[in-house]
């Protein structure tokens, strides 16, 4: 996105000089995607049809959500490791 | 067959608004919260403002799978995009931290694309205005930078830093804003869907905190927004974009 975050963004989605903790955002896409995926095995029996395509249509923004989230994750790890 | 031409996505005439007096009200409901959202990241607190986001793109997809209506999927795009470049948000400025915060949206969009607007490419030569729409984005990046303070997009040499910042920076925001989102609300209002998508568009700049260049982009989104509905034609735009952000963050620094 080029609406690029101002430097006071950056401080506080990497948890400096706030009172979040580092990887906060991660943990945030992280808890979507979880509630997303539940939701979805949850409803899984009861779901119709017709509904059933409409949760297919909407891989096209959860699988990218995913994608953030590992790589969010990725970096995390790498962060502790090293 | 007579009458209007009927939409792919959910069979109503195209372009038509289908609400009566509740149209604009039901309009400011959709995007408002989105909006306040924005506000919130810009103005409040950034990760409070992605947990917003986050709760909203749930409840949009929601929306979306209950009452099989488009303008809701459409709409979860915007805070899928800020959620995921608040999330991959570096501690730099590089074209490259451009290229991971946009990554995530830009699978979405180009997977969505075609069920989403339902438009075809069209083919042969450009009329001559979409050229010069197309080559504004350079006088227009070189106006950005002189009017304001941006940092530059480095960090690699230019040859792949211009057209890095070119896609994620102009080409990206101009395939959701201009795509999808003012697809789904013109054919809700009407041309009311114009301002209503130059509205998410512009919010999605106040986390720069520059007055001057969210007034600039309202203004430049608005008549964006105006071309494409006219035309039904988005690559003038997204090429006027790319050229004014490439210009603005790559190329016009480089000259000082």
């Amino acid at each position: 996105m080029s609406a690029f975050l101002s430097g006071v963004a950056r401080a506080v989605t990497h948890g400096e000089g706030s009172g979040w903790l580092p990887g906060s955002m991660a943990l945030v896409v992280v808890a979507l995607v979880l509630v997303l995926v539940l939701q979805r095995e949850l409803s899984r029996e009861t779901v119709t049809p017709e509904r059933d395509q409409r949760v297919r249509a909407t891989r096209a923004l959860v699988v990218p959500l995913l994608l953030c989230a590992l790589l969010v994750l990725a970096a995390r790890l790498l962060e502790l490791i090293t | 067959m007579t009458g209007a031409p009927v939409s792919s996505l959910d069979g109503r005439p195209a372009d038509q608004p289908t609400g009566g007096g509740l149209v604009l009200s039901a309009a400011l409901l959709a995007v408002l919260p989105l909006v306040a959202a924005e506000a919130l990241v810009a103005f409040v607190d950034p990760v409070a403002g992605a947990v917003v986001h986050a709760l909203l793109l749930w409840a949009l997809l929601v929306g979306w799978v209950r009452s099989g209506d488009r303008t809701l999927l459409a709409l979860a795009l915007v805070p899928l995009g800020r959620v995921t470049s608040l999330a991959l948000t570096l501690d730099s400025t590089s074209a490259g931290a451009y290229a991971l915060a946009g990554l995530p949206l830009l699978v979405a969009v180009v997977w969505s694309y075609r069920d989403m607007i339902g438009w075809r490419g069209r083919r042969g030569r450009p009329a001559w205005h979409a050229v010069v729409v197309a080559l504004s984005g350079i006088p227009l990046g070189f106006a950005v930078h002189a009017l304001v303070d941006l940092p530059q997009a480095g960090g690699m040499p230019l040859v792949l830093a211009a057209p890095v910042v070119f896609v994620f920076a102009g080409v990206l925001e101009e395939l959701v804003y201009r795509g999808p989102v003012q697809r789904v609300l013109t054919r809700r209002f009407g041309t009311v869907g114009v301002v209503l998508a130059d509205l998410l568009f512009t919010a999605a700049y106040l986390p720069t905190h520059e007055a001057g260049l969210i007034l600039a982009m309202a203004v430049l989104g608005l008549a964006a927004g105006f071309y494409v509905r006219q035309t039904l034609s988005l690559t003038p735009v997204a090429v006027a974009h790319g050229l004014l952000a490439a210009g603005a963050l790559v190329v016009w620094p480089l000259w000082g």
